[in-house]
């Protein structure tokens, strides 16, 4: 996505804007500043971005989105140290709490990042001069932070690999799935005490939701594999992973920036590492993360110190979904096929330990 | 000589009878106070039925009454509008932007 020029990230549709509710609202209501044709005097106090302050002015009409927002992982980043912490790191840790500053923080996402402009992260700037839109824009704001894994495996920006067919047939975008209620997130009432895991309780959203007779459609792969399979592994093809990523701080511009060895993409068959009445499934796609034991070796030394008990191939949900792939074509094109599956051979030695839980120790025989 | 003596007069007192006449059109308070005896015995457009002259049915309307509204509903000068929505003005007060090489290498 190209970044916008300065001028075209403050310009304004003076003809269409002041017509609209929010148009009806003085500027300096939501961004302080005076009333000044002299941009100095202007821009005195001015609050550039108001939906990200504690008391953001959108409350005062939508309470009940924004007091969600609160506790929303767009707004706390909560996700971050959730996986974090499960790799033994401390959000206590002077160490870890400046690294998260410099390089995690800026992904932080407010009311106005979604439904005014382009995200932060992502240089901002209006989306539509300054015009509210209720539904979030997929390509300028959902993928233009979910960019490498899922946007560019649901638009097929990857050579030879077809988009989903959600949005290749269906043209359906982010919010089709995932509700805007699950964008702004519950309140903290709601979700304390529950485990904060992506992948614990209830899937949500379900392929079921749209697709309820798969099972009992007289389609012999549904009926066979049942819930041993989740979706993705016979309806998914090829998706990114990386490894090894480093961050520091730039000794020549003072920039915080990060460097991933190496990244590929493949298609993998693991173990379920969550197995639950929710996630019933023997297997799973597995996709590998840029984790690496010293990814954060700039800022101190062992600041992951439980670095086997995750796995380094993550359970994962590729975002290409395909009726027809390469799975599909006959039994034989994964039983007995050992190029599908994460086996032992495929995992690096010093991450065996962390990926025993989703190694597969022998390969589902020939039919 | 006496001839001469009584023009001299005549002529005079001729030029002080003009010079009397022409003095009294000229006179702006006379003209003033013919104006405002012609408004108070005819009412013009602006002492026409209005919100206010039905409020105060005086032979003598405010004038200011009738043109205090005018002002009020003249629209508010929105600063903040004017600029933003003029791309050149925008281009000429911007900041100087500062060029950043993007260090990090592969997918975020």
């Amino acid at each position: 996505m190209a970044p916008l020029e300065p001028w075209e990230k403050v310009l304004v549709d003076a003809e269409s804007f002041p017509e609209t509710v929010h148009g009806q609202i003085p500027c300096t209501d939501c961004h302080n500043g005076v009333q000044d044709a002299d941009k100095k005097i202007a821009h005195t106090d001015l609050i550039a971005r108001p939906s990200d302050g504690p008391d953001s002015s959108c409350a005062e009409c939508h309470a009940e989105e924004t007091e969600a927002h609160d506790s929303s992982l767009h707004h706390t980043q909560a996700g971050y140290w959730t996986v974090l912490a499960s790799r033994g790191a401390s959000s206590e840790e002077p160490a870890m709490q400046e690294m998260f500053g410099n390089h995690c923080a800026s992904c932080h996402t407010s009311c106005g990042d979604c439904h005014i402009s382009q995200p932060a992260s992502v240089g901002g700037g209006l989306l539509d001069g300054h015009l509210f839109s209720a539904q979030a824009s997929m390509s300028r704001t959902c993928t233009a932070c979910h960019g490498s894994r899922v946007g560019e495996e649901y638009l097929g920006k990857h050579e030879d690999l077809r988009p989903d067919v959600h949005f290749r047939q269906g043209r359906m975008t982010c919010v089709d799935c995932h509700s805007g209620e699950q964008m702004h997130g519950q309140t903290a009432e709601l979700t304390e005490g529950a485990d904060p895991h992506r992948y614990a309780g209830q899937e949500s959203p379900a392929c079921q939701e749209c697709h309820p007779t798969v099972g009992d459609d007289g389609n012999l792969f549904h009926e066979t594999h049942g819930e041993r399979l989740a979706c993705q592994v016979c309806h998914s093809i090829s998706y990114q992973n990386c490894e090894s990523c480093h961050v520091a701080i730039s000794e020549e511009t003072g920039n915080p920036f990060f460097e991933v060895e190496s990244h590929w993409l493949t298609f993998l068959i693991g173990r379920n590492p969550r197995q639950s009445e929710a996630r019933p499934y023997d297997y799973v796609t597995v996709r590998h993360v840029p984790i690496d034991r010293d990814s954060f070796a700039f800022y101190g030394d062992d600041l992951l110190p439980e670095f086997d008990t995750q796995p380094t191939w993550r359970y994962a949900t590729p975002h290409n979904i395909q009726r027809e792939t390469p799975q599909t074509e006959s039994c034989n094109a994964c039983h007995g096929n050992p190029d599908l599956f994460l086996t032992i051979d495929k995992v690096a030695e010093d991450e065996l330990q962390a990926n025993e839980a989703v190694i597969v120790d022998s390969v589902p025989a020939e039919r | 000589m006496k001839r001469w003596i009584f023009l001299f007069l005549l002529a005079s007192a001729v030029l002080i009878a003009l010079a009397a006449c022409g003095g009294q059109e000229a006179d702006p308070t006379l003209q003033a106070a013919t104006a405002v005896a012609q408004a108070t015995a005819a009412p013009t457009e602006t002492a026409a039925p209005t919100d206010t002259a039905t409020a105060a049915p005086t032979d003598t309307p405010a004038p200011t009454a009738t043109t205090a509204p005018t002002l009020t509903e003249e629209p508010v000068a929105d600063d903040c509008l004017a600029c933003h929505s003029d791309q050149e003005q925008l281009i000429a007060v911007a900041d100087p932007v500062e060029e950043v090489v993007g260090e990090s290498s592969g997918p975020g």
